[in-house]
């Protein structure tokens, strides 16, 4: 039988960049989900950007636990996609964790929709619903950290390909 | 009757968890449906019973505005042999909400032609003839002016029957063109 779920590619970090990039991702498959294992070198949260397209065309909702109170948010018109509200980066441990799924990914007809389902056992644990107002199929993904901060070395980033019958 | 459609104005939805890494090698494509035209009822029948669990991987359109929801069944059960737990949030508020014998359990998503939602939604045990069959999900849209939605959810069918159909019906309005629905079967 076909292979249905397949690794893309795999990074784990031997220097400490700002940005983790996944380029040239082949168009065969029907979702994709990246997941990842970080530190940084402050508290922040990493966020997500597609084809290097850096205006406002993202939107998001969110809902956050800390472990004394949850709370949901949104932002129109950002640019970029957050992908944590409470769980995010911390600067000594490899605490964050984060499995990211971009739905039908490769299709040039809708909008494109991510869900991202971080957690953090220091900080807290969210669930992200993510746009891409674009129909253009997603080649290229950036993920990102905010200013002052680097992806610490040993993070690690894998993309998969999940393709439907 | 749940959530999305219960949203206009103040509202909510909620469910989550799921939404696991399936080891690659054990992940396999089942069926996919992706429609053509607008469409209430989108079904899997003669489901294989070779797979431990069963994962369905939605991107859902709609056109209610406020948000839709979908009935999902079981092997055409529609007596009230269902129920529910959501958590959810809409970007303005945080909610729980349940419900005891209901005659389905619910898929939530999109009221929009073009950003679709992301469902997905894990069907544990369900070839499995000594339990009730439990699913979790994890549902997601936005639509970037008028509202959004983020959910953990689980819902129950209390049949120890093996899954064998799968029928997804909205509630209101139709499940629109593009929508796509993938079955996977993850093996032990």
């Amino acid at each position: 039988m076909a292979k249905t779920y397949e690794p893309i590619s795999t990074q784990t970090l031997g220097t400490a960049p700002t940005t983790v990039t996944f380029s040239s991702i082949p168009q065969t498959y029907t979702d994709l989900v990246l997941v990842f294992n970080s530190k940084s070198t402050t508290l922040n949260y990493p966020f997500l950007t597609v084809n290097s397209d850096t205006g406002a065309n993202y939107s998001r909702t969110y809902l956050a636990g800390s472990g004394s109170a949850a709370t949901s948010g949104r932002q129109i018109n950002p640019l970029f996609i957050y992908l944590g509200g409470d769980a995010g980066h911390d600067a000594s441990n490899f605490n964050y964790n984060n499995i990211v799924h971009l739905m039908n990914y490769s299709n040039t007809t809708t909008y494109k929709t991510i869900l991202s389902r971080a957690n953090n056992a220091s900080t807290g644990v969210d669930l992200v619903a993510g746009v891409w107002r674009n129909t253009a199929a997603i080649t290229l993904i950036d993920l990102k950290i905010p200013s002052a901060g680097v992806f610490s070395i040993g993070s690690t980033f894998t993309l998969y390909g999940i393709k439907a019958a | 009757m749940p959530l999305v459609g219960s949203f206009a104005g103040a509202s909510a939805r909620a469910y989550g968890l799921g939404a696991g890494v399936a080891l690659p090698g054990n992940f396999e494509s089942i069926a996919t449906t992706t429609l053509s035209s607008n469409q209430s009822t989108v079904t899997f029948s003669s489901i294989p019973q070779t797979y431990l669990h069963l994962q369905l991987r939605c991107s859902i359109l709609g056109s209610v505005a406020a948000g839709n929801s979908a009935k999902m069944q079981f092997n055409g059960d529609t007596a009230t042999n269902y129920s529910y737990h959501y958590l959810y949030g809409n970007g303005a508020i945080v909610a729980s909400v349940s419900g005891t014998t209901q005659d389905s359990g619910y898929i939530e998503f999109t009221g929009n032609t073009t950003s679709p939602s992301a469902n997905i939604m894990d069907i544990l045990d369900y070839a499995n003839t000594n339990k009730y069959k439990t699913v979790k999900g994890l549902e997601v849209f936005d639509m970037n002016g008028p509202t959004g939605y983020v959910s953990l959810n689980s819902f129950n069918w209390r049949s120890t029957a093996a899954i064998t159909s799968i029928v997804v019906t909205a509630f209101s309005g139709t499940l629109n063109t593009n929508s796509i629905f993938a079955l996977y079967g993850v093996k032990a």
